[in-house]
């Protein structure tokens, strides 16, 4: 795919993933950042396995990585919705909204790459 | 509702691009599947902490001051500020780093107590930074620290 192809699928990648995490959490503020972050982390950890196998080319890796997982995921909204909890709730929105989402990302990450490297 | 989708995905796109422009590809340079150490792009890490640290900043502003017309708030909130920023990246970059401190330390990438060390140090700055970020760019718009109204987007 040339690389002005290439872009542009990865900005329309970006929209999608947009509309996607809007959709999601305007449903369930909380638990829906939590969701299209873990599975945004998952996604992106995926993409780059198969294209450390030459499974995809870079440019499909691009568009999933960087135009969809990039957009899924936020980190922006994820702190407006850590910022307001921790007025709220502190001890819940510490726990639960912040370090399970984080340690869930992670975790999933770690064993990916473990799995396939 | 399908306009709110749409202004969104605008939003999305644009986000994209500028969070393209701003750190590149960094999110495909992950150094667990190319063998090769983050210092080819050693600076990707930071940029993206500068980014969505930045971005933190803005929502936070513009959440307050409100600068748009309502039907385009979320399209810069949600759309473009929610999409420049990433957490996904931010993550793996995190694990790059941890990665790398291990392939310098002893050329394998299995993770040291300074790789572990790493990636902690890079998601709480991450975090710290970044909700720091957001106060004070509520409180740089003139809002109250009081719990009040849910601002949300």
């Amino acid at each position: 795919m040339s690389v002005t192809l290439t872009v542009l699928a990865t900005l329309a990648a970006g929209g999608v993933g947009a509309v996607l995490r809007a959709a999601v959490v305007a449903r369930a503020p909380r638990a829906g950042t939590a969701c299209v972050n873990v599975a945004g982390t998952a996604l992106l950890a995926l993409v780059l396995v198969a294209l450390g196998r030459d499974a995809i080319g870079t440019s499909t890796a691009m568009v999933l990585a960087v135009g969809l997982s990039g957009s899924l995921t936020t980190f922006s909204g994820w702190m407006l919705l850590l910022a307001d909890g921790l007025q709220r709730r502190p001890a819940r929105t510490l726990l639960i909204d912040l370090l399970l989402p984080l340690l869930v990302a992670v975790g999933l990450t770690v064993v990916v790459f473990a799995v396939v490297a | 509702m399908g306009g709110r989708m749409l202004r969104i995905a605008l939003g999305g796109a644009i986000g994209t691009g500028l969070r393209l422009v701003a750190v590149g590809a960094v999110a495909l340079s992950a150094a667990p599947l190319s063998g090769v150490p983050l210092s080819a792009t050693p600076t990707g890490p930071l940029r993206l902490l500068a980014l969505n640290v930045l971005g933190a900043l803005l929502l936070g502003w513009v959440s307050v001051r409100r600068p748009l017309p309502e039907a385009w708030m979320p399209a810069l909130t949600v759309g473009l500020l929610g999409g420049s920023t990433t957490f996904s990246t931010m993550v793996v970059q995190a694990g790059t780093l941890g990665h790398d401190a291990g392939l310098v330390a002893q050329g394998s990438g299995r993770m040291t107590g300074a790789g572990l060390a790493l990636v902690g140090a890079y998601l709480t700055a991450s975090v710290t930074l970044g909700l720091g970020a957001l106060l004070l760019g509520r409180s740089l718009a003139g809002r109250r620290a009081a719990p009040g109204r849910a601002v949300t987007s």
